[in-house]
């Protein structure tokens, strides 16, 4: 290869890299921007925990309850599980996220309550090179089940949500709109207790 | 001996001398007033002059944008019209500043109009809002899922379509611009409200459609 070439080949490559950082650049959020996706990935992991509450309670109608499983379903991505743990067994299972909505509907119990609290992050939204941003959430949930003859079952499990962000774009009556898209992954299980 | 001139030759000396001097003394009488009538005259016609010249160069300026408001442009108008100077040029001019002002007024009556028009309608985004808002406070608060139907189905009354987008401002931008959460539709929000108890309450201007619904709503989160 020529001298040219060589010239001609490293321009490319220096162009390319250029190309990159200034993708990288374009992504970057100012910390007034981060605090407010910060608050609006928080803001979906409590609404789930709201539509988890709704589709528990045995008295949320049936089609309600299929309604707001519709609009959980929506807050995940199509492929994230959620685990499901209990004291009474060591293994963890892991859901669809349908599925485990509709085992939580088909819980054996006449009263069941389920309440997420200390929702906070325990790994900061970070750019990943794909252009997405990544985070964990930590949750910890009470779970409490009753039957009308009086058994009662009841764990406190704490959980780890993966929450992604992504700049997207849309369009809306005529004109093109930048949205944030959070959407929640696995949803694990760190450890169950009494 | 004496030198003398016939009578007949002496008297028609004198004669003519006679009418030398009455003329000489006319013309010293005439003579300077005719001289102040033409300065008086050369006077008039420089000023006309000047006031055609300031007329033209004023009317000229009244097509530009010198800083004059249109109805001052037009009593600017009014006073060089009321001069009456029957100058070809100055008439020329008087024409063109009247299409151009009447141009003017017409732009500034439509100016005016329109901006009456939003105004209204920015009064009746404002109710319709407000409005809105009743609803979803009633739909938080309902006492059963069918309160919170019933209440739904009233809102929807209010949009266009059950479609209808509606965006959530989730925060601005130091240069105004918005970031959004993922957009959904006044059907959707609607249920949110009820699911979650919780609405925004606040939100850019309504875009309403002719019949006075929604046809687009932009939610601003506190």
């Amino acid at each position: 290869m020529s001298m040219s070439r060589y010239i001609i080949a490293l321009f490319f490559i220096m162009g390319f890299s250029a190309a990159g950082l200034g993708q990288e650049k374009s992504l970057e959020i100012t910390p007034q921007r981060k605090r407010a996706i910060d608050s609006l990935a928080l803001e979906k992991v409590r609404d789930l925990s709201r539509y988890i509450t709704l589709v528990g309670n045995k008295s949320t109608p049936f089609s309600e309850a299929q309604r707001v499983i519709d609009r959980a379903v929506e807050l995940f991505s199509d492929d994230a599980q959620i685990g499901v743990s209990s004291l009474n067994r060591r293994e963890i299972r892991y859901f669809t996220v349908r599925r485990y909505f509709d085992h939580l509907m088909a819980l054996n119990y006449d009263q069941v309550t389920v309440e997420w609290y200390n929702i906070q992050y325990v790994s900061d939204l970070e750019l990943q090179p794909d252009g997405r941003y990544v985070g964990v959430i930590t949750i910890f949930q009470k779970f409490t089940g009753k039957t009308n003859e009086g058994l009662k079952y009841e764990d406190t499990t704490k959980k780890d949500i993966t929450i992604y962000v992504e700049k997207k774009q849309t369009q809306i009556g005529g004109r093109l709109v930048d949205y944030w898209d959070v959407w929640l992954g696995d949803v694990r299980v760190a450890h169950t207790s009494k | 001996m004496i030198f003398s001139f016939p009578t007949n030759i002496a008297a028609v000396l004198r004669t003519n001398l006679m009418l030398a001097l009455v003329v000489f003394s006319v013309a010293m009488v005439v003579s300077p007033g005719c001289s102040g009538r033409k300065k008086a005259e050369q006077a008039a016609q420089e000023q006309r002059d000047k006031t055609i010249q300031d007329a033209l160069s004023s009317l000229k300026a009244l097509m530009t944008d010198n800083g004059m408001t249109v109805p001052q442009k037009r009593a600017e108008w009014n006073r060089i019209k009321n001069l009456n100077l029957n100058h070809a040029e100055v008439d020329e001019w008087l024409d063109k500043v009247d299409a151009f002002l009447k141009q003017e007024e017409q732009r500034m009556a439509e100016e005016k109009l329109e901006s009456e028009r939003l105004a209204a309608e920015k009064e009746k985004a404002k109710k319709s809002f407000q409005n809105l808002l009743t609803y979803f406070e009633r739909i938080a608060n309902a006492s059963s899922v069918d309160d919170a139907n019933r209440h739904i189905q009233e809102a929807l009354g209010l949009f266009s379509s059950a479609q209808v987008p509606v965006l959530i401002v989730i925060s601005t931008g130091a240069n105004g611009s918005k970031d959004y959460d993922r957009p959904t539709t006044i059907r959707k929000y609607l249920d949110y409200i009820k699911d979650q108890r919780k609405y925004e309450r606040q939100a850019e201007p309504l875009k309403l459609d002719e019949q006075g619904k929604i046809k687009e709503l932009e939610l601003i989160k506190q």
